[in-house]
């Protein structure tokens, strides 16, 4: 009952529910369930069909990659609030990555076919969507430009800021429980310098760092910083 | 963006290039029309700028031949190419969609021929043709994996793996055989990040197992584009 209520809550704070008729909502709360892991738990293996568009109720998951020789990288971590897998579910392909939960999480899975029936039925859906892959590109995009250039606190800056990007993870608290090591592998960049990157990141008094937590006192602050690392 | 009526009618290989698109064909008659009333095309030489970032985005581009890059300039003045659009591709769909100002200049790589969509076309489309939206979503989620691959294929793997993705960005999607890519070596290594001396290792070891393969005398490397997808997915 509580998880139902739950669900009913994301759903309801999601910003793509506002353009749609009753008969759609209707059917997305007949459509959609909900499933809980633990911290560690495989939510979606890669290579598994895309059978749902997902959701985050509550916890934190993260999107990664793991290479042959065992080398793991995260292209995404996607807080509470957050809706993900949008690229898989629309070409009907194989995962490309893996979905695992950080914390304990509650997730929502939104069934295939009721998602390419809203895009298909709701023209204020289908402009959500578009905006939300449009999003995700302007951030890989960044992601690249920023591992190219920026030194390591700018590339954790721009990790941890974009974590809070408006139309990707709207739901964001600035209370992050991410270890070390996970925005290490959010970044792209070893423990160690993630280390000495937010020691800088808190210097600045841009962060707060606690025990497996990271907490963001000043998002504007991490934004210009990640800005200006790389600026010409 | 103007559209005076000395506007001249568009070219043979414009109208060619538009009946090719599945979402023009897939437009009613009037939209159609709207498109050829308000189209444009310019050609570009090597290094011709085409957007500038930083300046309002005026028009969808299609690429009818050649090549365009999309770089930015870092703080201490180096260059690099953060996407090359190939022919048939369409970009700067991003900044339309965000209304926002342009975030990156976009070049012409190499001489090239482009057909230009107004931002007010392109904003009816968007509204009134689903097949025009569907389009949108599979472009930008093509790009996305394109993005996603360069992004891993710098974090973990061996410089080889990054040239691999930057000779799959320029090659067509659909080819089924070798295809020959004629850009500078110097342009390459941009697409890559990496620098000139290591893409020439890289271009040694994909020769040596029969991926890549060159003329002596021209600069064109011949990719055998299946052979490197499979690269791709076997050392995944």
């Amino acid at each position: 009952m509580t998880v139902q209520a739950d669900l009913a809550r994301l759903i309801g704070i999601s910003a793509w529910r506002a353009g749609l008729s009753s008969d759609q909502i209707e059917r997305v709360d007949r459509d959609a369930f909900t499933r809980s892991y633990k911290a560690g738990a495989t939510v979606c293996a890669r290579g598994s069909p895309s059978l749902h568009w997902l959701g985050v109720i509550d916890g934190m998951l993260k999107v990664d990659t793991v290479s042959a020789d065992g080398k793991s990288t995260t292209f995404a971590g996607v807080p509470a609030g957050a809706w993900f897998g949008e690229g898989a579910v629309l070409k009907g392909e194989a995962r490309p990555y893996a979905v695992v939960a950080i914390r304990d999480s509650t997730v929502a899975f939104l069934p295939r076919a009721t998602f390419l029936w809203l895009i298909d039925e709701s023209r204020p859906f289908s402009r959500w969507v578009i905006d939300q892959l449009n999003a995700r590109l302007g951030h890989y995009v960044a992601l690249i430009e920023s591992f190219r250039f920026q030194d390591v606190t700018g590339r954790v800056a721009y990790c941890l800021s974009e974590l809070f990007n408006p139309q990707l993870y709207p739901g964001t608290q600035a209370q992050l429980a991410f270890s070390q090591e996970e925005i290490g592998r959010l970044s792209g960049i070893s423990r160690q310098n993630v280390n000495r990157a937010l020691h800088d990141l808190e210097a600045a008094g841009l962060v707060r760092v606690t025990y497996g937590a990271i907490e963001v006192l000043d998002l504007q602050g991490l934004r210009t910083y990640s800005h200006k690392a790389s600026a010409s | 963006m103007s559209t005076s009526s000395s506007r001249p009618d568009p070219s043979p290989d414009l109208r060619a290039f538009l009946d090719r698109q599945p979402w023009y064909r897939a437009l009613s008659a009037e939209l159609r029309s709207l498109v050829l009333n308000t189209v444009c095309e310019r050609t570009a030489g090597p290094g011709d700028y085409i957007a500038r970032s930083g300046e309002p985005s005026a028009h969808w581009y299609g690429l009818i031949r050649g090549f365009l890059q999309m770089y930015v300039v870092g703080s201490d003045g180096a260059e690099t190419t953060l996407y090359c659009m190939r022919e048939g591709e369409w970009g700067g769909d991003g900044s339309l969609l965000k209304r926002e100002l342009r975030r990156y200049d976009l070049r012409s790589l190499t001489s090239s021929h482009l057909c230009l969509i107004p931002a007010d076309t392109f904003e009816t489309l968007r509204q009134s043709s689903i097949a025009f939206n569907h389009f949108l979503c599979e472009i930008m989620n093509e790009r996305m994996g394109v993005f996603v691959g360069m992004l891993e294929a710098s974090r973990l793997r061996a410089p080889e793996m990054r040239l691999a993705r930057a000779l799959l960005m320029l090659a067509d999607r659909k080819a089924e055989g070798s295809q020959e890519i004629s850009i500078p070596q110097h342009e390459l290594a941009l697409i890559c990040g990496l620098s000139r001396q290591r893409v020439n290792v890289a271009i040694s070891e994909f020769k040596r197992q029969g991926l890549v393969r060159s003329e002596s005398q021209k600069s064109a490397l011949i990719v055998d584009v299946p052979g490197l997808r499979s690269y791709v997915i076997s050392e995944d």
